[in-house]
Protein backbone atom coordinates (compact mmCIF):
# COMPACT_ATOMS: atom_id res chain seq x y z
CA UNK A 1 0.00 0.00 0.00
CA UNK A 2 1.47 3.36 -0.81
CA UNK A 3 2.19 5.95 1.64
CA UNK A 4 -0.02 8.72 0.32
CA UNK A 5 -3.24 6.20 0.28
CA UNK A 6 -3.33 5.92 3.66
CA UNK A 7 -6.16 7.28 6.30
CA UNK A 8 -2.91 9.90 7.52
CA UNK A 9 -4.65 10.85 10.31
CA UNK A 10 -7.39 9.18 12.58
CA UNK A 11 -9.37 11.08 14.78
CA UNK A 12 -7.76 10.87 18.10
CA UNK A 13 -10.33 9.15 20.83
CA UNK A 14 -10.37 11.29 24.03
CA UNK A 15 -8.90 14.39 22.11
CA UNK A 16 -8.36 15.93 24.85
CA UNK A 17 -6.57 13.22 26.61
CA UNK A 18 -4.30 12.31 23.85
CA UNK A 19 -4.07 15.86 23.42
CA UNK A 20 -2.25 15.70 26.86
CA UNK A 21 -0.68 12.73 26.56
CA UNK A 22 1.27 13.67 22.94
CA UNK A 23 1.61 17.42 23.36
CA UNK A 24 4.25 18.75 25.79
CA UNK A 25 3.92 23.00 24.82
CA UNK A 26 1.16 25.78 24.62
CA UNK A 27 -1.68 24.12 22.64
CA UNK A 28 -3.88 26.80 20.49
CA UNK A 29 -6.95 25.91 19.09
CA UNK A 30 -6.79 23.67 15.88
CA UNK A 31 -7.35 25.82 12.68
CA UNK A 32 -9.39 24.83 9.84
CA UNK A 33 -11.52 25.58 7.24
CA UNK A 34 -10.12 29.08 6.98
CA UNK A 35 -8.97 29.50 3.50
CA UNK A 36 -5.49 28.97 2.41
CA UNK A 37 -2.89 30.40 3.67
CA UNK A 38 -0.60 32.61 1.28
CA UNK A 39 2.65 31.93 -0.01
CA UNK A 40 3.52 35.69 -0.58
CA UNK A 41 5.55 37.01 -3.04
CA UNK A 42 3.16 39.45 -4.52
CA UNK A 43 0.39 38.96 -6.52
CA UNK A 44 -0.36 38.82 -10.00
CA UNK A 45 -2.26 41.32 -11.94
CA UNK A 46 -6.06 40.41 -12.14
CA UNK A 47 -7.33 38.13 -15.04
CA UNK A 48 -3.58 38.43 -16.32
CA UNK A 49 -2.95 35.19 -18.57
CA UNK A 50 0.00 33.38 -17.83
CA UNK A 51 1.49 31.62 -20.54
CA UNK A 52 3.44 28.44 -20.30
CA UNK A 53 5.54 25.92 -22.46
CA UNK A 54 7.02 22.79 -22.22
CA UNK A 55 10.26 21.85 -20.42
CA UNK A 56 12.04 18.27 -20.94
CA UNK A 57 9.61 17.04 -23.28
CA UNK A 58 6.88 15.33 -21.40
CA UNK A 59 5.29 12.69 -23.18
CA UNK A 60 1.75 13.54 -24.99
CA UNK A 61 -0.09 11.80 -22.06
CA UNK A 62 2.06 13.99 -19.77
CA UNK A 63 0.85 17.15 -21.74
CA UNK A 64 -2.93 15.63 -22.24
CA UNK A 65 -2.98 15.69 -18.61
CA UNK A 66 -1.05 18.88 -17.33
CA UNK A 67 -3.35 20.51 -20.03
CA UNK A 68 -6.06 19.25 -18.24
CA UNK A 69 -5.02 20.64 -14.79
CA UNK A 70 -4.50 24.06 -16.61
CA UNK A 71 -8.60 23.84 -17.86
CA UNK A 72 -9.59 22.78 -14.59
CA UNK A 73 -7.63 25.42 -12.81
CA UNK A 74 -9.00 28.13 -14.97
CA UNK A 75 -12.42 26.95 -14.58
CA UNK A 76 -12.77 26.78 -11.04
CA UNK A 77 -10.99 29.57 -9.79
CA UNK A 78 -14.13 31.33 -9.51
CA UNK A 79 -12.37 34.99 -8.93
CA UNK A 80 -10.26 37.31 -11.05
CA UNK A 81 -7.19 35.31 -10.21
CA UNK A 82 -4.83 34.85 -13.82
CA UNK A 83 -5.45 32.00 -16.12
CA UNK A 84 -2.84 29.50 -17.71
CA UNK A 85 -2.57 29.64 -21.62
CA UNK A 86 0.20 27.26 -23.43
CA UNK A 87 1.96 29.55 -25.87
CA UNK A 88 5.02 27.60 -27.14
CA UNK A 89 6.86 31.08 -27.42
CA UNK A 90 5.54 31.59 -23.12
CA UNK A 91 7.44 33.32 -20.55
CA UNK A 92 6.80 30.30 -18.23
CA UNK A 93 7.90 26.96 -17.87
CA UNK A 94 5.92 23.13 -16.95
CA UNK A 95 8.77 20.88 -16.80
CA UNK A 96 8.29 16.83 -16.73
CA UNK A 97 11.60 14.84 -16.30
CA UNK A 98 15.11 14.09 -14.64
CA UNK A 99 16.47 17.15 -13.64
CA UNK A 100 14.38 18.79 -11.28
CA UNK A 101 15.25 21.32 -8.63
CA UNK A 102 12.14 19.90 -6.20
CA UNK A 103 14.36 18.33 -3.14
CA UNK A 104 15.39 15.29 -2.60
CA UNK A 105 11.78 14.49 -1.79
CA UNK A 106 9.67 16.68 -3.86
CA UNK A 107 7.34 14.72 -6.68
CA UNK A 108 6.95 17.76 -7.90
CA UNK A 109 7.22 21.81 -7.23
CA UNK A 110 6.86 25.00 -8.12
CA UNK A 111 8.28 28.74 -8.02
CA UNK A 112 6.74 32.06 -8.79
CA UNK A 113 8.47 35.18 -10.93
CA UNK A 114 5.44 38.32 -10.08
CA UNK A 115 4.81 39.50 -12.04
CA UNK A 116 5.08 37.71 -15.65
CA UNK A 117 5.91 34.15 -15.00
CA UNK A 118 6.63 30.36 -12.58
CA UNK A 119 7.90 27.45 -12.91
CA UNK A 120 6.43 24.11 -12.41
CA UNK A 121 8.48 20.63 -12.66
CA UNK A 122 6.92 17.33 -12.21
CA UNK A 123 9.81 14.35 -11.73
CA UNK A 124 9.76 11.50 -13.62
CA UNK A 125 7.67 8.17 -13.93
CA UNK A 126 9.42 5.65 -12.19
CA UNK A 127 11.96 7.68 -9.76
CA UNK A 128 12.81 5.69 -7.01
CA UNK A 129 12.56 7.16 -4.16
CA UNK A 130 13.45 6.15 -0.42
CA UNK A 131 10.07 5.62 0.04
CA UNK A 132 8.73 3.90 -2.88
CA UNK A 133 8.49 4.57 -6.64
CA UNK A 134 7.02 7.62 -8.33
CA UNK A 135 3.47 6.47 -10.25
CA UNK A 136 1.68 9.15 -12.27
CA UNK A 137 -1.42 7.57 -12.90
CA UNK A 138 -1.64 8.87 -16.53
CA UNK A 139 1.46 6.91 -17.55
CA UNK A 140 1.47 3.87 -14.93
CA UNK A 141 -2.09 2.82 -16.31
CA UNK A 142 -3.23 4.01 -12.65
CA UNK A 143 -2.64 1.63 -10.23
CA UNK A 144 -3.46 2.26 -6.96
CA UNK A 145 -0.85 4.54 -5.29
CA UNK A 146 -0.32 6.86 -8.25
CA UNK A 147 -0.65 10.08 -8.01
CA UNK A 148 -2.85 12.38 -10.23
CA UNK A 149 -1.18 14.31 -12.71
CA UNK A 150 -3.71 16.50 -13.54
CA UNK A 151 -4.69 16.81 -9.50
CA UNK A 152 -1.15 17.41 -8.54
CA UNK A 153 -1.05 20.15 -11.59
CA UNK A 154 -4.16 22.02 -10.29
CA UNK A 155 -2.55 21.85 -6.69
CA UNK A 156 1.17 23.38 -8.38
CA UNK A 157 -1.08 26.38 -10.31
CA UNK A 158 -2.63 26.51 -6.85
CA UNK A 159 0.36 27.47 -5.76
CA UNK A 160 1.44 29.75 -8.77
CA UNK A 161 -1.46 32.27 -8.02
CA UNK A 162 -0.22 32.77 -4.17
CA UNK A 163 -2.28 29.72 -2.14
CA UNK A 164 0.04 27.87 0.62
CA UNK A 165 -1.17 24.92 1.92
CA UNK A 166 -4.23 24.17 3.60
CA UNK A 167 -4.18 23.08 7.25
CA UNK A 168 -7.06 20.50 7.89
CA UNK A 169 -8.70 19.75 11.09
CA UNK A 170 -7.06 17.11 12.71
CA UNK A 171 -9.20 14.36 11.54
CA UNK A 172 -9.05 15.56 8.24
CA UNK A 173 -13.08 15.86 7.75
CA UNK A 174 -12.06 19.33 5.41
CA UNK A 175 -9.26 17.77 3.38
CA UNK A 176 -11.37 18.08 -0.11
CA UNK A 177 -12.18 21.69 1.07
CA UNK A 178 -8.79 22.13 -0.86
CA UNK A 179 -6.93 20.99 -3.35
CA UNK A 180 -3.53 23.00 -2.29
CA UNK A 181 -2.54 20.34 0.25
CA UNK A 182 0.79 19.44 2.29
CA UNK A 183 0.32 15.93 1.13
CA UNK A 184 -1.96 14.89 -1.86
CA UNK A 185 -3.43 11.57 -2.08
CA UNK A 186 -2.99 8.59 -4.15
CA UNK A 187 -5.38 6.72 -5.65
CA UNK A 188 -8.29 5.82 -4.30
CA UNK A 189 -8.37 8.10 -1.40
CA UNK A 190 -10.71 10.35 -2.01
CA UNK A 191 -9.76 13.50 -3.20
CA UNK A 192 -6.82 11.86 -5.21
CA UNK A 193 -8.33 13.14 -8.45
CA UNK A 194 -9.96 16.14 -7.44
CA UNK A 195 -10.41 18.61 -10.67
CA UNK A 196 -11.31 21.73 -9.43
CA UNK A 197 -10.55 23.72 -6.30
CA UNK A 198 -11.66 23.54 -3.40
CA UNK A 199 -13.88 25.68 -1.61
CA UNK A 200 -11.03 27.07 0.69
CA UNK A 201 -8.51 27.47 -2.16
CA UNK A 202 -11.09 29.97 -4.17
CA UNK A 203 -11.39 31.93 -0.57
CA UNK A 204 -8.09 32.92 -0.65
CA UNK A 205 -8.14 33.51 -4.45
CA UNK A 206 -11.46 35.92 -4.06
CA UNK A 207 -9.69 37.66 -0.81
CA UNK A 208 -6.86 38.19 -2.91
CA UNK A 209 -7.75 38.95 -6.56
CA UNK A 210 -11.90 39.58 -6.08
CA UNK A 211 -14.73 37.89 -7.15
CA UNK A 212 -15.50 38.03 -10.98
CA UNK A 213 -18.43 40.12 -10.89
CA UNK A 214 -21.14 41.22 -8.06
CA UNK A 215 -23.28 38.33 -9.16
CA UNK A 216 -20.87 35.65 -8.50
CA UNK A 217 -21.11 33.74 -5.22
CA UNK A 218 -18.47 33.85 -2.47
CA UNK A 219 -17.21 30.55 -1.09
CA UNK A 220 -18.64 29.19 1.82
CA UNK A 221 -15.15 29.06 3.00
CA UNK A 222 -15.08 32.42 3.86
CA UNK A 223 -17.30 34.70 6.14
CA UNK A 224 -17.93 37.45 4.54
CA UNK A 225 -19.59 40.90 6.56
CA UNK A 226 -22.40 43.05 4.63
CA UNK A 227 -24.38 46.39 5.08
CA UNK A 228 -27.44 47.15 3.12
CA UNK A 229 -28.55 50.77 2.85
CA UNK A 230 -31.87 51.88 2.60
CA UNK A 231 -33.77 54.99 1.23
CA UNK A 232 -37.56 55.64 0.67
CA UNK A 233 -38.60 57.64 -2.18
CA UNK A 234 -40.76 59.81 0.48
CA UNK A 235 -40.39 59.65 4.06
CA UNK A 236 -44.12 61.95 4.66
CA UNK A 237 -47.08 60.65 2.63
CA UNK A 238 -51.08 60.37 3.21
CA UNK A 239 -52.43 57.36 3.48
CA UNK A 240 -52.74 54.99 0.78
CA UNK A 241 -49.74 56.53 -1.08
CA UNK A 242 -46.94 54.16 -3.31
CA UNK A 243 -43.61 54.51 -1.55
CA UNK A 244 -40.49 53.13 -3.49
CA UNK A 245 -37.90 51.60 -1.29
CA UNK A 246 -34.44 51.07 -2.59
CA UNK A 247 -31.86 49.18 -0.47
CA UNK A 248 -28.09 48.47 -1.85
CA UNK A 249 -26.29 45.44 -0.53
CA UNK A 250 -22.17 45.84 -0.71
CA UNK A 251 -19.71 43.09 1.35
CA UNK A 252 -18.02 44.51 3.45
CA UNK A 253 -14.69 42.51 4.06
CA UNK A 254 -11.04 43.11 4.17
CA UNK A 255 -8.86 44.29 1.13
CA UNK A 256 -10.38 42.74 -2.28
CA UNK A 257 -13.78 42.20 -0.80
CA UNK A 258 -15.02 45.56 1.03
CA UNK A 259 -17.31 47.27 -0.33
CA UNK A 260 -18.09 44.95 -3.36
CA UNK A 261 -21.56 45.49 -4.50
CA UNK A 262 -23.64 42.35 -4.26
CA UNK A 263 -26.23 41.71 -7.11
CA UNK A 264 -28.97 38.44 -7.06
CA UNK A 265 -29.01 37.65 -4.23
CA UNK A 266 -32.52 37.68 -1.70
CA UNK A 267 -33.16 41.30 0.16
CA UNK A 268 -36.48 41.59 2.02
CA UNK A 269 -38.55 44.76 3.31
CA UNK A 270 -39.50 44.58 6.53
CA UNK A 271 -41.40 46.75 9.10
CA UNK A 272 -41.99 47.12 12.61
CA UNK A 273 -44.88 46.27 14.56
CA UNK A 274 -44.84 46.18 18.48
CA UNK A 275 -41.02 46.03 18.28
CA UNK A 276 -40.95 43.59 15.80
CA UNK A 277 -40.26 42.88 12.33
CA UNK A 278 -42.32 41.34 9.89
CA UNK A 279 -41.53 40.98 6.12
CA UNK A 280 -43.56 43.13 3.37
CA UNK A 281 -42.20 41.92 0.34
CA UNK A 282 -39.15 40.62 -1.50
CA UNK A 283 -37.54 43.50 -3.22
CA UNK A 284 -36.75 42.93 -6.89
CA UNK A 285 -33.57 43.96 -8.38
CA UNK A 286 -32.89 47.35 -8.80
CA UNK A 287 -31.78 49.74 -11.99
CA UNK A 288 -28.22 49.25 -10.85
CA UNK A 289 -25.54 46.60 -9.14
CA UNK A 290 -26.28 45.86 -6.07
CA UNK A 291 -29.70 47.78 -5.68
CA UNK A 292 -32.71 46.23 -4.92
CA UNK A 293 -36.30 48.12 -5.08
CA UNK A 294 -40.08 47.51 -4.33
CA UNK A 295 -42.83 50.09 -3.83
CA UNK A 296 -45.99 49.22 -1.58
CA UNK A 297 -48.76 51.29 -0.13
CA UNK A 298 -48.65 52.59 3.03
CA UNK A 299 -51.85 53.39 5.39
CA UNK A 300 -49.76 54.02 8.59
CA UNK A 301 -46.96 55.35 9.71
CA UNK A 302 -44.39 52.58 10.23
CA UNK A 303 -40.67 51.82 10.47
CA UNK A 304 -39.04 50.30 8.03
CA UNK A 305 -36.08 48.18 7.07
CA UNK A 306 -34.00 46.22 4.45
CA UNK A 307 -33.10 42.51 5.49
CA UNK A 308 -30.29 40.29 3.69
CA UNK A 309 -30.10 36.81 5.49
CA UNK A 310 -27.48 35.07 5.53
CA UNK A 311 -27.53 32.61 2.03
CA UNK A 312 -26.85 28.89 3.08
CA UNK A 313 -24.53 28.33 0.16
CA UNK A 314 -22.72 31.12 -0.15
CA UNK A 315 -20.08 33.21 2.41
CA UNK A 316 -21.96 36.19 2.78
CA UNK A 317 -23.24 37.16 6.49
CA UNK A 318 -26.51 39.00 7.33
CA UNK A 319 -27.23 42.76 7.57
CA UNK A 320 -30.42 44.59 8.28
CA UNK A 321 -30.27 48.13 7.04
CA UNK A 322 -31.12 51.23 9.48
CA UNK A 323 -34.47 51.86 10.01
CA UNK A 324 -36.29 54.61 7.72
CA UNK A 325 -39.64 55.85 9.18
CA UNK A 326 -42.32 56.46 7.10
CA UNK A 327 -45.09 58.95 8.40
CA UNK A 328 -48.87 58.74 6.88
CA UNK A 329 -50.83 61.67 7.17
CA UNK A 330 -54.85 61.07 7.28
CA UNK A 331 -54.46 57.55 8.64
CA UNK A 332 -57.14 55.24 6.81
CA UNK A 333 -60.53 54.44 8.82
CA UNK A 334 -63.51 53.17 7.78
CA UNK A 335 -64.79 50.46 5.15
CA UNK A 336 -62.36 52.81 2.40
CA UNK A 337 -59.39 51.20 4.53
CA UNK A 338 -58.00 47.44 2.72
CA UNK A 339 -58.88 44.77 5.52
CA UNK A 340 -55.11 43.32 4.41
CA UNK A 341 -51.94 44.98 2.88
CA UNK A 342 -49.16 44.12 2.60
CA UNK A 343 -47.96 46.71 3.99
CA UNK A 344 -50.08 47.39 6.94
CA UNK A 345 -50.69 43.52 8.19
CA UNK B 1 13.39 45.36 19.62
CA UNK B 2 13.64 46.29 23.57
CA UNK B 3 16.39 45.87 25.53
CA UNK B 4 13.93 43.49 27.15
CA UNK B 5 13.39 41.63 24.09
CA UNK B 6 16.74 41.12 22.97
CA UNK B 7 17.60 39.68 26.62
CA UNK B 8 15.22 36.74 26.37
CA UNK B 9 16.13 35.90 22.83
CA UNK B 10 20.07 35.62 24.10
CA UNK B 11 19.17 33.70 26.90
CA UNK B 12 16.97 31.35 24.45
CA UNK B 13 20.00 31.20 22.11
CA UNK B 14 22.10 30.08 25.71
CA UNK B 15 19.97 27.36 26.85
CA UNK B 16 19.72 26.32 23.41
CA UNK B 17 23.07 26.11 22.75
CA UNK B 18 23.65 24.02 26.02
CA UNK B 19 20.92 22.11 25.25
CA UNK B 20 22.17 20.59 21.93
CA UNK B 21 25.92 20.37 23.42
CA UNK B 22 24.32 18.39 26.27
CA UNK B 23 22.74 15.94 24.22
CA UNK B 24 25.81 14.75 21.92
CA UNK B 25 27.03 14.94 18.84
CA UNK B 26 24.62 16.17 15.83
CA UNK B 27 25.15 15.28 12.79
CA UNK B 28 26.18 17.67 9.76
CA UNK B 29 23.09 19.28 8.58
CA UNK B 30 21.83 18.24 5.35
CA UNK B 31 23.82 20.46 2.39
CA UNK B 32 21.72 23.40 1.34
CA UNK B 33 21.80 22.23 -2.49
CA UNK B 34 19.58 21.43 -4.82
CA UNK B 35 19.21 19.16 -8.24
CA UNK B 36 20.89 21.37 -11.30
CA UNK B 37 17.83 22.81 -12.65
CA UNK B 38 16.68 22.56 -16.14
CA UNK B 39 18.59 24.40 -18.47
CA UNK B 40 16.86 27.40 -19.62
CA UNK B 41 15.94 27.96 -23.02
CA UNK B 42 14.46 31.68 -24.79
CA UNK B 43 14.32 34.37 -23.97
CA UNK B 44 12.51 34.90 -20.38
CA UNK B 45 13.12 31.85 -18.99
CA UNK B 46 13.23 31.05 -15.49
CA UNK B 47 16.42 30.31 -13.04
CA UNK B 48 14.73 27.83 -11.20
CA UNK B 49 17.50 27.58 -8.27
CA UNK B 50 15.62 28.26 -4.66
CA UNK B 51 17.04 31.29 -2.95
CA UNK B 52 16.79 29.98 0.66
CA UNK B 53 15.71 26.59 1.65
CA UNK B 54 13.63 25.19 5.47
CA UNK B 55 16.52 24.88 8.03
CA UNK B 56 17.11 21.43 9.36
CA UNK B 57 15.48 19.94 12.26
CA UNK B 58 16.50 18.13 14.57
CA UNK B 59 14.98 15.54 16.99
CA UNK B 60 16.52 15.09 20.49
CA UNK B 61 15.46 12.37 23.09
CA UNK B 62 16.15 9.55 21.49
CA UNK B 63 18.51 7.18 22.63
CA UNK B 64 21.12 7.32 20.41
CA UNK B 65 21.74 10.87 20.49
CA UNK B 66 19.88 13.94 17.78
CA UNK B 67 18.98 12.95 14.29
CA UNK B 68 18.82 15.00 11.33
CA UNK B 69 15.08 14.56 9.93
CA UNK B 70 13.86 14.05 6.41
CA UNK B 71 12.63 17.22 4.71
CA UNK B 72 9.13 16.80 2.70
CA UNK B 73 6.81 18.91 1.65
CA UNK B 74 7.83 22.55 2.20
CA UNK B 75 6.94 26.38 0.69
CA UNK B 76 9.80 28.93 0.96
CA UNK B 77 10.40 32.22 0.00
CA UNK B 78 7.98 31.52 -3.42
CA UNK B 79 9.24 28.08 -3.90
CA UNK B 80 7.50 24.91 -3.47
CA UNK B 81 8.07 21.47 -2.88
CA UNK B 82 5.71 18.71 -2.45
CA UNK B 83 6.84 15.45 -1.11
CA UNK B 84 4.57 12.21 0.23
CA UNK B 85 4.91 10.96 3.92
CA UNK B 86 8.31 10.06 4.46
CA UNK B 87 9.23 7.14 6.81
CA UNK B 88 12.15 9.12 8.46
CA UNK B 89 15.39 8.34 8.79
CA UNK B 90 16.29 5.22 10.73
CA UNK B 91 18.17 4.76 14.00
CA UNK B 92 16.09 6.43 16.46
CA UNK B 93 14.61 4.96 19.46
CA UNK B 94 13.10 5.71 22.61
CA UNK B 95 11.13 4.66 25.76
CA UNK B 96 7.50 5.40 25.77
CA UNK B 97 6.17 8.45 26.35
CA UNK B 98 9.43 10.22 26.60
CA UNK B 99 10.12 13.63 26.22
CA UNK B 100 11.01 14.37 22.82
CA UNK B 101 12.08 18.04 21.41
CA UNK B 102 13.12 19.14 17.62
CA UNK B 103 15.26 21.96 17.34
CA UNK B 104 16.14 24.12 13.99
CA UNK B 105 19.71 25.10 12.71
CA UNK B 106 19.97 27.73 11.51
CA UNK B 107 16.85 28.89 14.03
CA UNK B 108 13.97 30.30 11.83
CA UNK B 109 12.12 32.39 14.03
CA UNK B 110 8.79 31.83 15.52
CA UNK B 111 7.03 28.64 15.03
CA UNK B 112 3.41 26.78 14.85
CA UNK B 113 3.63 23.56 14.77
CA UNK B 114 1.80 20.07 15.21
CA UNK B 115 3.06 16.52 14.82
CA UNK B 116 1.49 13.21 13.56
CA UNK B 117 2.56 9.83 14.48
CA UNK B 118 2.28 7.25 12.24
CA UNK B 119 2.46 3.36 13.22
CA UNK B 120 5.01 1.50 11.09
CA UNK B 121 4.25 -2.32 9.95
CA UNK B 122 7.12 -4.42 8.08
CA UNK B 123 8.90 -0.49 7.70
CA UNK B 124 5.74 0.95 5.65
CA UNK B 125 3.15 2.95 7.62
CA UNK B 126 0.04 1.20 9.04
CA UNK B 127 -3.41 2.82 10.02
CA UNK B 128 -2.50 4.23 13.62
CA UNK B 129 -2.28 7.64 13.62
CA UNK B 130 -2.61 10.70 16.35
CA UNK B 131 -1.89 13.88 15.46
CA UNK B 132 -1.64 17.13 18.35
CA UNK B 133 -3.01 20.07 17.96
CA UNK B 134 -1.25 23.07 16.98
CA UNK B 135 1.31 24.71 19.24
CA UNK B 136 3.20 27.74 19.21
CA UNK B 137 6.86 28.47 20.10
CA UNK B 138 9.41 25.15 21.23
CA UNK B 139 8.43 21.92 19.76
CA UNK B 140 8.14 19.45 22.64
CA UNK B 141 6.34 16.62 22.54
CA UNK B 142 6.15 13.47 23.90
CA UNK B 143 7.12 9.95 22.44
CA UNK B 144 3.89 7.24 22.26
CA UNK B 145 2.86 5.19 25.13
CA UNK B 146 2.32 1.91 22.43
CA UNK B 147 5.35 0.40 21.68
CA UNK B 148 6.58 -0.46 18.15
CA UNK B 149 7.84 0.98 15.45
CA UNK B 150 6.36 4.73 14.06
CA UNK B 151 7.52 7.44 11.88
CA UNK B 152 6.45 10.70 13.06
CA UNK B 153 5.81 13.79 11.19
CA UNK B 154 6.30 17.36 12.35
CA UNK B 155 4.44 20.50 10.54
CA UNK B 156 6.05 23.46 11.28
CA UNK B 157 4.92 27.23 9.81
CA UNK B 158 7.49 30.05 10.32
CA UNK B 159 5.20 32.87 9.00
CA UNK B 160 4.21 33.91 5.90
CA UNK B 161 5.41 31.88 3.04
CA UNK B 162 7.19 29.66 5.09
CA UNK B 163 6.28 26.07 6.06
CA UNK B 164 7.65 22.53 5.82
CA UNK B 165 7.33 19.16 7.48
CA UNK B 166 10.15 16.21 8.58
CA UNK B 167 9.85 12.84 9.33
CA UNK B 168 11.99 10.51 11.40
CA UNK B 169 11.10 6.79 11.77
CA UNK B 170 11.58 6.28 16.05
CA UNK B 171 11.37 2.56 17.56
CA UNK B 172 9.65 2.92 21.04
CA UNK B 173 10.63 -0.13 23.08
CA UNK B 174 9.93 -0.88 26.63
Amino acid sequence: MSIRSLPRRLVVSAAGAAVALLVGGVLTPAAGHDPDPLLGGGLYDQNQVLTYRWGGGPPTAMRTAMNEGVADANASRKSRAPTFAYNAKGDSTVYYGTDVPCGVNGLACMRRWVPDSFGVWFRENGHRFDWGTLRWCELSGSPDGCYEVENVMLDELGHVLVLGHHENFANESDYEDAVVQALSRTKPKSGWNAHAFGRCDVATLQQQYDIPNSTSPYSTCLEVPTTLALSASKTTVAAGSMVTFTATLRTDGSGRLSNNLVTSRNVVLQHRLSGTWYDVATMAAGSSAGTYAVSVNVWASRDYRALFRKPPAEGLLASSSAAVSITVSGTCTGSACPQSTPADR
Amino acid sequence: MSAHAVSVRVTVLAVLLVTLAACGPVPPPTPATEPTPPPASGPGAPTPIPDAQPPDAILSGLIEGNVVGDLGTYSWDGFVSDAPWLTGPAGGSTTPVRHLAVSFRPTPGDVTWHVEWVRLAGGRPGNTVTSTVPAFGPVRFDAPAATGDWSVGLFARFGAGRDAAWFWRVEVAP
